[in-house]
């Protein structure tokens, strides 16, 4: 499997800030990869997500997406191939109703009509959102908002999806609706997905994570890896596993706990054996 | 309520319903125009038959037509009362200085009030039969020869359709702003003058924040979906002329002809 | 003080049918139910913004029904202080001193007093000092929600109502953020009204809690009740407190808890004896 992002020594400031907001940023995504991006408020990751799609133009460093190099004359082309679920549903749906939000992305490509209706229905039926295709946006919720929103992706056949935070504004029953979406969506079109997160389920999902601090990448991990920090991520930016809570108190109570993360089951598994040892 | 409000739009499968928005706008402005050549009680007669007809074809209730002309009587009321005093002719009925009752006055009056009416009932017709959206294509496939002279039809277009899309969105955004500020000690609609146009001030600042943040967002989000602008972009959502609209239009057609028949 | 209430107002959308209950001085409740239960519409008649279409809201020796005028209840907004969700989007003054002083000024308080108010608040919110002469337009989303609450807090209010006040804040912004209301709760006995998806926030802090569902209030009763059937709050669409899940899996292997532990706690405190106390190395 190829490397589908590429991306070598990265800055970005924004104009007029007094900080560097991303500086020697390097990592690769393989093809059909998970990878979450995780990080407190600030430390960069929404603007990771907009220089890999040339949204933000990088300061110096090198961007490959999907085998092209992000320049002037390949923006467009590398739109194509990465679609970005921003944050507030709200404020990404363009269409008066929700087939012609999905719409919206064909027409700017000029794809032909009786093209665009087949891929607007098709992308409606991916997300389970056929039925609510004349309705208005303000009579939709978070979480359907979100999945129009990926429909409109999923209809111009993107390699990569790009979640931008894109559950942090929904409630519970919204977040899993998007999560399900996304996690089918994955299976059955071979797609990449970066998930910007604070979310401890979604991160759980990914292949890896990337744990960026003040613009920089403090360190690449899997799940495991990176939720053994346990109390620590809280402050790093993420929500602490409930396994690693309970380990910690326990730890308070003069119990040794393995410094390992366990997820639940294994922590279940593991103080029965202490039960039964006793 | 908002629904409602903007364009109150009655949703419906009538023939009027199905007719081209263009073909509606069109005739809209049309019919107000040949409303003036009517000048006798049998082409004001005709005129009021055909629209009444209309109505009917498009199964809404004549309530809200009647309730389209209440904000207007007034105004109507008064144009009416300027015609029977000031307009003389024919048999005179009451004199006093400048003011007169005539003939010519009370006929004239009678006519201007049947045409305020049939001008009002035609256009909320329009609007109540024809979404919003519609009619904002409507403009945008009308207006499309102007871009010979440079005029950026889509654009406008577009920003029309997206100002209509957020309408709903931004009135749930001013009800929840209002609620804070209340919530806050905010009295809208209180006191005088003064103190009103004052308790605006936390209600719009915050709601144009909001729809400038809305406004920069929405771009990004345009932007990264590969909207350039342009004139090569395709159009989902298309308008087409059906065989209802060249019967509709042969209508007008015949209207005229009536009128010009029956006038004085 | 305490609320009464019974109250109905069916009105299509997110109306409420026959919810009769309490809050009493000092306590600390959350209003938990799927989205559209009805939830945000109990909230806006706790401080009047609202009228029920029939029953009476009472608050404090106020008694409010369809009838009452709406020009007397203006001292009720400064009685019962709400924070709306995603607060941030009532700022608009120039500087974050008089964005806080609005409140309390539309009570009578003078803009002396009003702006000694806000250096107060901005202390409790946990903000720096220096944010006060800054516009809060130039703050990050959290510190201008920060600014908001304190804004809420200058008026005094007696009762804290908090719609989702951590809705899209990160995981250290929403543990300061509860962390902060439980500080008020405790040390000062500000009476707190919280509605929240979040269950384990619900089993850290409150002491009663309502659940709503299709606009009626279907239980009341203090977190541990409530969490004790799982089953039934599957059916009702809402979701057990992290801890209660756990408990159910360690249960499921041979545990026993009695009372169920609601939080790590606890439940560290039940398991450490079930496990070998300190003896394991």
């Amino acid at each position: 499997m190829g490397n589908v992002i590429r991306v070598q020594h990265l800055n970005y400031t924004y104009p007029e800030a007094k900080q560097q907001a991303l500086t020697d940023v390097s990592f690769d995504v393989a093809k059909g990869e998970w990878l979450a991006i995780i990080g407190h408020n600030g430390s960069g990751k929404s603007t990771l997500a907009k220089n890999l799609n040339g949204l933000l133009a990088p300061e110096s460093g090198t961007v490959q997406v999907a085998g092209m190099t992000l320049s002037e004359e390949t923006v467009w082309d590398i739109r194509a191939k990465v679609g970005i679920v921003f944050q507030n549903p709200d404020n990404q749906f363009v269409g008066a109703t929700v087939a012609d939000d999905v719409a919206f992305g064909l027409e700017n490509r000029g794809v032909p009509r009786p093209e665009m209706i087949k891929r607007v229905d098709e992308a409606l039926d991916r997300v389970g959102m056929t039925a609510f295709a004349d309705r208005e946006p303000a009579r939709l919720s978070g979480g359907q908002k979100q999945r129009v929103a990926i429909a409109g992706i999923v209809a111009q056949r993107p390699e990569i999806i790009i979640l931008d935070e894109s559950t942090s504004m929904l409630d519970p029953a919204g977040r899993q609706e998007v999560l399900g979406v996304i996690r089918e969506l994955k299976d059955e079109l071979g797609l990449t997905v970066l998930s910007i997160t604070h979310d401890i389920d979604e991160a759980a999902e990914a292949h890896r994570i990337i744990l960026l601090n003040d613009g920089k990448i403090n360190e690449i991990g899997t799940p495991s890896e990176i939720f053994s920090h346990g109390m620590e991520l809280l402050r790093l930016g993420l929500d602490v596993p409930y396994s690693e809570k309970l380990k910690d108190a326990l730890a308070q109570r003069g119990i040794a706990m393995p410094k390992d993360y366990m997820d639940n089951e294994r922590l279940v598994d593991y103080l029965w054996t202490l039960h039964s040892t006793m | 309520m908002d629904k409602l409000l903007l364009g109150r739009y009655i949703p419906g499968d009538s023939w009027v319903h199905r007719l081209d928005p263009r073909t509606k706008l069109i005739a809209s402005f049309y019919y107000i125009g040949i409303v003036f050549l009517a000048n006798n009680w049998q082409t004001y007669l005709m005129m009021f038959v055909a629209t009444l007809f209309m109505i009917w074809l498009s199964g809404i209730k004549i309530g809200f037509f009647l309730k389209g002309v209440r904000p207007l009587i007034w105004l109507i009321l008064f144009t009416v009362v300027l015609q029977v005093l000031f307009v003389r002719g024919g048999t005179v009925y009451w004199h006093w200085g400048w003011l007169w009752i005539t003939e010519f006055g009370l006929i004239n009056g009678a006519f201007i009030f049947v045409r305020f009416v049939l001008i009002i009932f035609m256009s909320t017709l329009l609007t109540l039969s024809t979404q919003p959206l519609s009619l904002a294509d409507a403009v945008e496939s009308l207006l499309k020869p102007l871009r010979v002279i440079r005029v950026p039809v889509t654009e406008l277009a577009l920003v029309l359709q997206i100002a209509l899309r957020f309408v709903p969105t931004l009135m749930d955004q001013t009800t929840k702003i209002m609620n804070a500020q209340r919530a806050r000690g905010v009295d809208f609609g209180e006191g005088n003058i003064f103190q009103q146009m004052k308790a605006v001030v936390p209600l719009l600042i915050p709601l144009f924040v909001s729809s400038f943040t809305t406004a920069d967002e929405l771009a990004t989000a345009m932007e990264a979906r590969g909207y350039q602008g342009g004139d090569d972009r395709t159009k989902y959502r298309i308008l087409r002329y059906h065989r209802r609209d060249w019967v509709a239009a042969g209508g007008m057609l015949v209207l005229t002809g009536l009128l010009l028949l029956l006038r004085a | 003080m305490s609320f009464t209430y019974q109250a109905g107002t069916p009105f299509a959308g997110d109306g409420i049918k026959d919810v009769s209950g309490v809050i009493r001085d000092g306590s600390y409740t959350a209003i938990i139910g799927h989205t559209g239960s009805g939830k945000s519409t109990i909230l806006q008649h706790l401080n009047a913004l609202l009228k029920p279409t029939s029953g009476t809201v009472t608050i404090g020796d106020k008694v409010i029904t369809n009838e009452t005028n709406n020009k007397n209840l203006k001292p009720l907004r400064q009685k019962v202080g709400m924070v709306f969700q995603f607060a941030e989007n009532q700022l608009f003054e120039q500087t974050v001193a008089k964005d806080i002083a609005f409140g309390p000024q539309n009570f009578g308080v003078s803009e002396k007093d009003a702006l000694a108010l806000a250096d107060k608040m901005v202390k409790m919110v946990g903000l720096p000092h220096d944010v006060l002469e800054k516009s809060p337009f130039d703050l990050s989303g959290g510190q201008m929600r920060r600014v908001a609450i304190a804004g809420v807090l200058a008026m005094q209010p007696e009762v804290l109502v908090l719609d989702e006040p951590t809705a899209g804040l990160d995981p250290s912004g929403r543990h300061e953020m509860m962390q902060m209301f439980e500080q008020l709760h405790r040390e000062q006995g500000q009476t707190i009204v919280l509605v929240t998806h979040q269950m384990d926030d619900v089993a850290d802090y409150a002491d009663t809690v309502w659940v709503m569902a299709e606009g009626k209030l279907i239980k009341t009763g203090t977190p541990r009740e409530i969490f004790a059937d799982p089953a039934w709050l599957k059916a009702n669409q809402l979701g057990l407190p992290k801890t209660a899940q756990l408990a159910q899996q360690l249960a499921a292997k041979g545990f026993h808890f009695d009372p169920q532990p609601l939080t790590e706690s606890e439940l560290a405190d039940q398991l450490v004896p079930q496990i070998g106390g300190g003896q394991r190395g």
